[in-house]
């Protein structure tokens, strides 16, 4: 991907239709052939970990999905009783349902926010440095913070939107408190918290496009509106498919904003497969049933990853 | 309209020195009012944050926005005595401390194994490794709580060291192995000539040579365990003594009223200065470093 991002003109238009005359030695890149035994030896503690710490839990997992457990009684099997369960729960609709809301809402308000930024800060606006250190500020900091810090602001009673509210005597909303918009209300802190890591993604893009293309279009009478309409909008679009498979797979990891600004709630209208996981785990102690949306949770993902190869697989090849 | 129109221009200017009529110096005013408007939308959280802590509570309660009228920093004082802060701090340094270097290590010997030895089951493993990336942590939170338990480490801040480890290696191996790919492999074979051992050639050459690959995944750990919240919540919440900085802020959300929420503005303040003081000094690296797995990846 780096070399992708850097030319994007032979990712566009593929290799020389002119071959060299000259037969290349196929590109094979040349490897040590160490003994097995120092391969083993390197690459035991990183295995030893992942196998034991990611891969392993993922099949107990599996297993417990399968049983009738609070994690303190003796567990007994009920086979498919939990995924049973699963496709006939409301609450587990919803949570899908509210994924897919963090990935619409992500692909239409942090791409295009994000592109719009970048060109911004690319371009010749003095101060850029000044600027993007204020905009990527929110990356450091945990997610825990920042929820806290805006619970405050969309807080009913106190908070700044309501008290700003309050001075220009219009009516008070219940912000996280209301149902109808706890979701939206944690969507845009969402944007808040990442739209940072977008535009540092789309600012590496945009300096890797070649100042040769610009040139030319320049000579060809082209203006500063047709220059980003016609070369840098598309030759972007390699970088917003791999950034739109960041969204969706980083859409399934959704959990701390919203668990410390609503924990899923009220009556569960900002809920995700990972605070339901979450509660059904933790708070009602139901492990079997928790497992099963745990284990949803990781075919959604499995499911998503193929996609994201899909849509990678095509550049892998040209670089 | 015009977006960026003038920007080729500059980018060319050591070519083209006629100064750009003062129409088209200016013309670009609205860039800078959307820039501005994006830096408020960003910066304002954080500032109010900030200066909230320097305002009594009865003032944060009736005028919200306002700059204190006379700052001080009385609430840090009340905080140190309702809030164990340092324990919190202590316990972040620790784990950070613990997993960064047990991860950077690992995942380097790792690497470079997929990107130098070859050896039969290199490609099936490396993509496991990768898979890893896409895997949400939640499917592995009950059975890490009942390995845990069975060890006894449940409330023990190691708890979430090896699992925190598990998951940042698939990305810093990809980091790392995409950097170690690029080093003259004629380097290690002229090492290897001269009679030294691939552990060896690790140590002394690839390593040194790998550094700003080093540099970037020691960055991007270190604030991915500097904010660790979910294993945290997990495996070592049921233990005050054990909290880490996330869990603190919570603890310390809920703990502290209404009537002590300068106190709370303190903590959240105190939580987030010091990682805002290390973004200053190294904005480039660190944002660099955050976003290096998506760009390769």
């Amino acid at each position: 991907m780096a070399q992708n991002l850097t030319t994007p003109g032979r990712a566009m238009f593929g290799p020389p239709l002119v071959q060299p005359p000259v037969r290349r030695q196929p590109v094979r890149k040349r490897r040590i052939r160490g003994s097995h035994v120092t391969a083993i030896v390197f690459l035991l503690p990183a295995l030893l970990i992942f196998l034991v710490f990611v891969v392993w839990p993922i099949t107990q997992s599996a297993n417990y999905s399968l049983l009738n457990w609070d994690g303190v009684k003796p567990a007994t099997f009920a086979g498919l009783d939990n995924y049973n369960k699963l496709l006939n729960d409301p609450i587990f609709w919803r949570s899908i349902g509210n994924n897919v809301l963090v990935v619409i809402w992500s692909l239409v308000t942090q791409i295009p926010l994000a592109i719009g930024l970048a060109i911004l800060l690319t371009g010749t606006l003095k101060g850029s440095a000044f600027f993007r250190t204020i905009y990527f500020a929110p990356l450091v900091l945990s997610d825990v913070l920042v929820a806290s810090v805006w619970n405050w602001i969309y807080n009913a009673p106190i908070g700044m939107l309501n008290s700003f509210l309050r001075s220009v005597h219009l009516p008070t909303l219940g912000w996280l408190g209301d149902p109808n918009l706890s979701m939206l209300c944690i969507l845009i802190v969402s944007t808040w918290r990442y739209l940072g890591f977008y535009i540092v993604i789309y600012i590496a893009a945009i300096q890797g496009i070649s100042e040769e293309l610009y040139e030319a279009a320049r000579i060809d009478g082209a203006n500063g509106w047709q220059l980003q309409r016609f070369i840098t909008l598309p030759l972007l679009l390699p970088t917003t498919r791999v950034n739109a498979a960041l969204i969706m797979i980083g859409s399934l990891k959704f959990f701390d904003l919203v668990w410390v600004m609503s924990q899923g709630g009220p009556s569960h209208s900002s809920e995700v497969l990972a605070t339901y996981m979450f509660k059904e785990a933790f708070q009602i102690r139901d492990w079997g049933y928790a497992s099963a949306i745990a284990f949803a949770l990781f075919l959604l993902a499995f499911l998503f990853a193929v996609l994201f190869l899909f849509f990678t697989r095509r550049q892998a090849k040209v670089t | 309209m015009a977006i960026n129109s003038a920007a080729p221009a500059l980018r060319v200017g050591h070519i083209r020195t006629v100064r750009r009529p003062l129409r088209q110096r200016f013309g670009n005013w609205w860039q800078y009012a959307v820039a501005l408007f994006f830096a408020a939308i960003f910066g304002f959280p954080v500032a109010w944050m900030i200066y909230s802590s320097l305002k009594p509570s009865s003032e944060i309660l009736r005028h919200i926005w306002d700059l204190p009228q006379n700052p001080s920093l009385q609430s840090y004082i009340g905080l140190f005595t309702a809030a164990p802060m340092g324990l919190y701090y202590r316990n972040s340094i620790i784990m950070t401390l613990v997993s960064v270097p047990i991860l950077t290590i690992t995942a380097a010997m790792a690497a470079y194994v997929f990107a130098r030895i070859q050896f039969p089951l290199r490609t099936p493993l490396f993509y496991l490794f990768l898979a890893g990336t896409m895997i949400p942590i939640h499917v592995t939170l009950i059975p890490l709580f009942v390995l845990m338990r069975n060890i006894g480490l449940l409330g023990n801040l190691m708890a979430m060291v090896f699992p925190f480890v598990g998951f940042s290696l698939p990305v810093s191996i990809f980091i790392l192995r995409g950097y170690f790919e690029q080093i003259p492999i004629e380097i290690e074979e002229a090492a290897r000539i001269d009679g030294c051992s691939t552990a060896r050639i690790f140590v002394s050459i690839i390593l040194p040579l790998a550094r700003p690959a080093l540099v970037t995944v020691i960055v991007l750990s270190a604030v991915g365990a500097w904010n660790e919240y979910l294993f945290a919540l997990t495996l070592v919440s049921s233990n005050s003594g054990a909290l880490t900085l996330p869990l603190g802020i919570t603890a310390t959300t809920s703990a502290l009223g209404l009537n002590k929420l300068d106190q709370l503005f303190a903590g959240l303040t105190i939580a987030t200065l010091p990682i805002l003081f290390f973004y200053f000094l190294a904005q480039r690296q660190i944002t660099k470093s955050l976003t290096a797995g998506a760009v390769k990846g």
